[in-house]
């Protein structure tokens, strides 16, 4: 008879969660919080800075066939201040990675807009890299409640095969960050 | 020997109903920066400021000034104001209506931004614009 010790036991456990957690993703899905999740949230970023947050992120996540991020990412320099003259901008941390996530998610929601009439597997695809946008700093650290719910709708709406909503999210300011070619 | 394992058993569910309650226990985590603290001492311009939490349909704003400064703006006449707005997090729309701006004067402690639809628009906060003028000062916490 094999005696098997308590602590044994919760190592063999631990070892199989983590050899769950090794299972490849689908391409595209959000790794989750960037290691540079903002540690400091009231500092302010210059523009330029932010733009460095952007590409960071961008590196670790995966957009959808023909798509690419954008040289320079939408970032206002200056915005009209009280007397109507231009103020600088300076931004909250973490604001480039919100940024970046936000062009991602935008992405993969055209994505699932193009081909969910024509090409079935590519659109489930999309809809489960949609999903794993809750594993994101956007998601996780900038939405509030009500936020997060809206998204949730859109995911769920994409799920069911309903294109309503996500395509007033896509062609709406929501996916601004997108530019202007956002047919499908 | 069964009665080995079936210790091992009660450790492994003993264990496992403190993770599970552990878990319940924990609070969810707070929104992101949805609180700052404003302080500006004797300068010209700080200039806009955009902050990462999103928000949907409305946010409602207070206020709350630093005792040491007496309210919003502690000199002077006229002029500064703490300007908020609610802008897309993709950047400014073309129509200045699309988003609400509000500013606020000495007398103000609380507003209301919301977005130009009501429902279905993300956008971020700014605040600008506290203490433009070199002679003035004031500090305090935003909450949104």
């Amino acid at each position: 008879v094999v005696r098997v010790r308590p602590l044994n036991l919760v190592a063999v456990m631990a070892i199989i969660a983590l050899a769950g957690c090794g299972q490849p993703d689908p391409v595209g899905v959000a790794e989750g919080v960037p290691a540079a999740t903002p540690s400091a949230p009231n500092a302010d970023l210059k523009p330029a800075a932010v733009v460095v947050e952007f590409r960071q992120r961008a590196e670790k996540l995966t957009l959808p066939p023909g798509m690419s991020w954008p040289a320079k990412p939408p970032v206002t320099e200056t915005l009209p201040g009280p007397d109507g003259n231009p103020e600088t901008v300076a931004y909250e941390t973490g604001y480039g990675v919100m940024l970046a996530e936000d062009y991602w998610f935008c992405s993969w929601a055209l994505e699932w807009l193009r081909t969910r009439s024509t090409e079935h597997e590519r659109a489930q695809a999309a809809v489960v890299v949609l999903r794993s946008f809750k594993n994101t700093f956007d998601y996780q650290k900038a939405m509030d409640k009500t936020t997060k719910d809206y998204i949730d709708g859109l995911v769920e709406k994409a799920g069911l095969d309903d294109p309503a909503e996500i395509g007033q999210h896509v062609q709406g300011v929501n996916c601004n960050v997108l530019g202007p070619d956002r047919s499908w | 020997m069964v009665t080995g394992l079936s210790g091992i058993r009660r450790k492994a569910v003993a264990i496992a109903a403190a993770v599970a309650v552990t878990a319940a226990l924990l609070p969810a985590a707070p929104a992101y920066a949805s609180s700052t603290n404003i302080v500006n001492a004797e300068t010209t311009s700080t200039g806009w400021k955009i902050y990462t939490t999103k928000r949907t349909t409305y946010t409602r704003v207070t206020f709350a000034p630093m005792t040491q400064y007496g309210g919003l703006i502690p000199q002077g006449e006229d002029g500064p104001y703490l300007g908020l707005e609610a802008v897309p997090p993709g950047g400014p729309v073309a129509d200045p209506e699309f988003f609400a701006q509000h500013w606020w004067s000495e007398y103000d402690r609380r507003g209301l931004v919301e977005s130009g639809d009501g429902s279905a628009y993300i956008f971020v906060l700014a605040a600008c614009c506290y203490a433009f003028f070199s002679d003035r000062y004031w500090g305090g916490n935003l909450t949104w």
